[in-house]
C-alpha cells in the first residue's frame, strides 16, 4: 500500500467535541441562509441553514446543543463566510422528525437526496442531487462507484468499505432502481485487495427480487495517482473520454464516491442526513494516527486534541490529502462536508527544496493525467500570457499535483498553474463587467435618443 | 610550423574565390537597393520627430503600447499631448511644438505605497515557501502577512519598474521620489492595489489600506488605521472622510497643515518624503 498508514485501524467515533463551527458554504454554488437564531436549542439532524438556489443543499446540525452565535469567519481556503457556532451538550439527541423518506419516483428520490444535504464527499463538494438529475438526453447508462481512494495517507473511504458495505450496496441499488441505470461498476485500486472480497461477500448473501436491477461489477484498477479523478476513472472503467469542458453525463456516466453512496444508503433506510464523516488523521506530529468519525463542523484543533493530541509543534496542517488538500493558516476553522483527512506534519516532513530552473526533462508532461504540458502552462502563467494559457488548455488542469511531485527541478508547477487559472477567471470577470457596463451605457444612450426624438418632433 | 596539404596557387585559390564572393555581395547589395526603392514605406516626418521627442522608455504609462503607440495616437486630430508622465512638461511642450498645438502639461504625480507594515509592525500568519511573487502569495489565503491588506514584499512592482525607482526594505516597498516617473506600471502589478498615484504636491496620506474595524486592525498591525476619526475632527478644511473604518484624504482639498499627522494615534497618517 503506497504511503497509507491507517488502513487497518478501525474508525473511532469522536463525540468529545465542545462546540462546532458549521460553515454556511459547504458546497459548490452560493452559500445557504441561516434559519436558527442565537440561543435556540438544536438537535442532531435538525436543518439549520438552507437556500432556494437549485445548487444548494440544506445544512444540518451535527450536535445537539445551543446556538451561540452566527458570525463572520474566514474559511479554511481563505474566503470570508458566515458560520454558526453551536455549543454541544454532549447528549447527541436526535431530532424526532428524522424518518426514512417516502420515495415513489425518480423525482422523489432526487428531492429526498437533496434534503439529506449530500455533496460529493470525495473532496469536490459538488451537490449530489445535481449529479443525479442530468439534463434530458444525457441520462447515465452506467454508475461508476469511485472506491479508488488514490491519494496518499487517506483511508477514510477504505474504512467505510470495510465497516459499512451493506449500506454502500443499499445506496448503489437505490440509485440503480430510481435512475434506471442497468449497470454499476465499483472501481478500486489493486493495493486494496480486500475491497473485492468484501463486496463479493456482501452481494453473495443478498437475494434479489425478480426484475430488480443488480448488475454490480467489481473492477480492479492499477494503483496510480490520480486514478480516482473523475475523468481518469471514467476512462479506466469504461474507455469513454470526457471532452475538455464537458461533464461525465456528456458520456452517459454517473460517478459517485463510495462515501457519498454510503450516505445515500444510510439516508434511504433511516432518514439520517449527512451529519458526520470519517476523517483520516495522520502525519508525523500526531500522537495517535487513525480514522475518526467526527461531527461536521468540529474545529480542527478540537478533533486533533480529542484524537490524542500532538507530540510536537505542528509545522504544517493540511485539510484533505497531501496532493489535493490545502494547508491551513490556523487550526480554529471548522471541518466541512468535503474534508476526508487532516494531516499534521512536523518539521521533518515539511522541508521544501528551493526552486530551480526547468531542465526540460518532460517528466511533468509524462505524469499529467489530463495530457497537458505543465511546463508550458507554468511559463505562460509566470509571464501572465493569457493567450498561451488558453492555448495550453490551463482550465483542464485538475490540480492533482503530479507534475510538481515528479519535477526534479522542484518547480512549483501546481502553484503557478493555479495562479494561471485564477488569472483567467479574473480576466473573464473583468471582461463580463466591461460588457455589462458597455451594455448599460448603450441602454442609457439609446434611452436618451428615444427621449430626444419626441421633443424634436 | 604547420604544413599545407598542397601547394598554394595565388590565382586559383585566393583570387578567384575572392572575386566570386565579392561579385555575389555586389549583386545582393544592388538587389537590396532595388527592393528598398520598390517597396519603400512612406515615412511620416512628424511621427519621426515625435518618436525623438518621447522618452523612449516604452513603459506604457500613457495607456498605449509603448512610445510608438502614443506617437501614432498623437497624429490623430485633437489628441491629448499631456499623457506622457515620464517626459513631463518639457516633453509635452516639445510634442505641442511639433504638432503646432497648445501644450497640455501632464499633472505631476508620484506613486505612494498605502502600507507601512514593515517587519517591526506586523507578524507573519504562516510561513510561505512557494513562488517568490506577490501575485502567487496573494492567491494563497491572501498572503502570509498578519494583515491581508498589507504589502507582501515579494517585489512584483520592482520587477516591472523600468526606472529603478522601487526597492524592497523590511518587507515593504520603498519609492525613490527622484526616480519615480508615475508611469503606473507598478500600480497595475500590485495584487493588493496598494500603490496609487498621488499629485506630487501631496504632503500627507493615510498610509494604510486596512478596512477592518479598529480592534481587528490593531491585532494584526500596530501602525494601521483604526478608524478613530480623530483626523476627521481635527482637519480644518474637511479634507478627510471615512471609508468604513479607514480614513481617506482628499488631496485636492488638503492644505498641508499636518494637523492630522500630529493627532493620529497609530501614525498611520504620515508625511510623504
Amino acid at each position: 500500500m503506497h504511503n497509507k498508514n491507517t488502513d487497518v485501524l478501525p474508525t473511532i467515533r469522536l463525540n468529545d467535541i465542545p462546540e462546532v463551527e458549521v460553515s454556511l458554504h459547504q458546497q459548490i454554488g452560493p452559500p445557504c441562509q441561516c434559519i436558527v437564531a442565537p440561543g435556540d436549542y438544536v438537535r442532531v439532524g435538525q436543518v439549520i441553514a438552507r437556500s432556494d438556489h437549485p445548487m444548494a443543499v440544506p445544512i444540518h446540525s451535527s450536535v445537539s446543543g445551543t446556538v451561540k452565535e452566527i458570525h463572520h469567519v474566514v474559511s479554511a481556503v481563505g474566503e470570508p463566510i458566515e458560520a454558526i457556532r453551536i455549543e454541544s451538550d454532549g447528549k447527541f439527541e436526535y431530532d424526532p422528525s428524522i424518518a426514512p423518506p417516502v420515495i415513489e419516483s425518480g423525482e422523489d428520490f432526487v428531492a429526498a437526496i437533496r434534503e439529506a444535504g449530500l455533496v460529493g464527499l470525495g473532496g469536490a463538494a459538488f451537490p449530489t442531487h445535481i449529479k443525479l438529475n442530468p439534463p434530458k438526453g444525457k441520462e447515465p447508462n452506467v454508475l461508476l462507484v469511485n472506491a479508488a481512494e488514490c491519494e496518499p495517507y487517506i483511508t477514510s473511504d477504505y474504512r467505510i468499505i470495510c465497516e459499512k458495505p451493506n449500506q454502500i450496496i443499499d445506496g448503489i441499488l437505490a440509485i440503480m432502481k430510481w435512475l434506471e441505470i442497468p449497470t454499476a461498476i465499483i472501481g478500486y485500486e489493486d493495493n486494496k485487495p480486500l475491497v473485492h472480497r468484501i463486496f463479493e461477500h456482501e452481494l453473495g448473501r443478498r437475494t434479489f427480487k425478480t426484475g430488480e436491477r443488480h448488475d454490480i461489477r467489481i473492477r480492479k484498477l492499477r494503483t496510480r495517482y490520480p486514478q480516482g479523478a473523475e475523468k481518469t476513472l471514467i476512462y479506466a472503467l469504461t474507455g469513454r473520454k470526457v471532452p475538455p469542458g464537458k461533464l461525465p453525463h456528456d458520456v452517459h456516466a454517473l460517478v459517485l464516491n463510495v462515501s457519498t453512496i454510503r450516505h445515500i444508503g444510510l439516508f434511504i433506510k433511516t432518514g439520517i442526513p449527512l451529519l458526520r464523516r470519517r476523517v483520516t488523521l495522520d502525519g508525523s506530529a500526531l500522537n495517535i494516527h487513525g480514522n475518526f468519525n467526527v461531527p461536521i463542523g468540529a474545529r480542527v484543533r478540537d478533533v486533533i486534541e480529542a484524537a490524542g493530541g500532538v507530540r510536537e509543534e505542528p509545522r504544517k496542517v493540511i485539510m484533505g490529502g497531501p496532493m489535493m488538500g490545502h494547508a491551513l493558516d490556523r487550526m480554529e476553522c471548522g471541518t466541512v462536508k468535503a474534508d476526508n483527512a487532516i494531516l499534521v506534519f512536523g518539521s521533518e516532513e515539511t522541508t521544501i527544496p528551493p526552486e530551480s530552473a526547468c531542465i526540460r526533462c518532460a517528466r511533468c508532461v509524462m505524469s499529467c493525467p489530463m495530457n497537458l504540458l505543465p511546463n508550458g502552462i507554468d511559463q505562460a502563467s509566470r509571464r501572465k500570457d493569457l493567450e498561451q494559457l488558453n492555448y495550453f488548455h490551463v482550465m483542464d488542469c485538475i490540480e492533482c499535483g503530479s507534475c510538481t511531485y515528479v519535477c526534479p527541478a522542484k518547480r512549483f508547477l501546481n502553484q503557478s498553474i493555479t495562479d494561471g487559472k485564477k488569472l483567467i477567471h479574473s480576466e473573464k470577470e473583468r471582461y463580463a463587467n466591461e460588457q455589462r457596463l458597455l451594455a448599460a451605457s448603450e441602454k442609457v444612450s439609446s434611452g436618451k435618443e428615444k427621449q430626444d426624438q419626441p421633443s424634436a418632433e | 610550423m604547420f604544413v599545407l596539404p598542397y601547394r598554394l596557387s595565388v590565382a586559383q585559390d585566393i583570387l578567384i574565390p575572392g572575386l566570386i564572393i565579392f561579385g555575389a555581395a555586389l549583386l545582393l547589395g544592388i538587389l537590396i537597393v532595388i527592393i528598398s526603392i520598390l517597396f519603400k514605406v512612406p515615412r511620416n516626418a512628424k511621427k519621426e520627430a515625435l518618436m525623438d521627442a518621447l522618452p523612449g522608455a516604452n513603459c506604457g504609462g500613457c495607456g498605449f503600447a509603448g512610445c510608438e503607440g502614443y506617437a501614432d495616437y498623437l497624429l490623430l486630430p485633437g489628441a491629448n499631448t499631456g499623457l506622457c508622465s515620464v517626459g513631463g512638461a518639457e516633453c509635452a511642450r516639445e510634442i505641442a511644438s511639433i504638432l503646432g498645438t497648445e501644450a497640455v502639461e501632464p499633472e505631476k504625480r508620484i506613486v505612494v505605497l498605502h502600507c507601512q507594515g514593515t517587519h517591526d509592525h506586523t507578524t507573519p500568519r504562516y510561513e510561505y515557501l512557494g513562488t517568490r511573487s506577490c501575485h502567487s502569495a496573494h492567491n494563497i489565503l491572501g498572503g502570509p502577512g498578519s494583515c491581508t491588506y498589507g504589502c507582501l514584499g515579494f517585489g512584483d512592482c520592482v520587477a516591472v519598474c523600468a526606472f529603478d525607482a522601487l526597492c524592497i526594505k523590511d518587507g515593504i516597498v520603498h519609492v525613490n521620489r527622484e526616480k519615480c516617473t508615475a508611469c503606473g506600471q507598478c500600480v497595475k502589478a500590485c495584487p493588493k492595489k496598494l500603490l496609487r498615484l498621488l499629485p506630487v504636491t501631496a504632503t500627507v496620506e493615510v498610509r494604510c489600506s486596512n478596512e477592518w474595524p479598529g480592534a481587528r486592525t490593531r491585532k494584526v498591525c500596530n501602525i494601521g488605521c483604526i478608524g478613530c476619526k480623530r483626523c476627521v475632527k481635527e482637519c480644518p478644511v474637511e479634507a478627510i472622510s471615512m471609508n468604513g473604518s479607514l480614513a481617506v484624504i482628499d488631496q485636492s482639498v488638503c492644505i498641508h497643515c499636518d494637523a492630522c499627522v500630529s493627532v493620529c494615534p497609530t501614525h498611520a497618517i504620515a508625511r510623504l518624503e
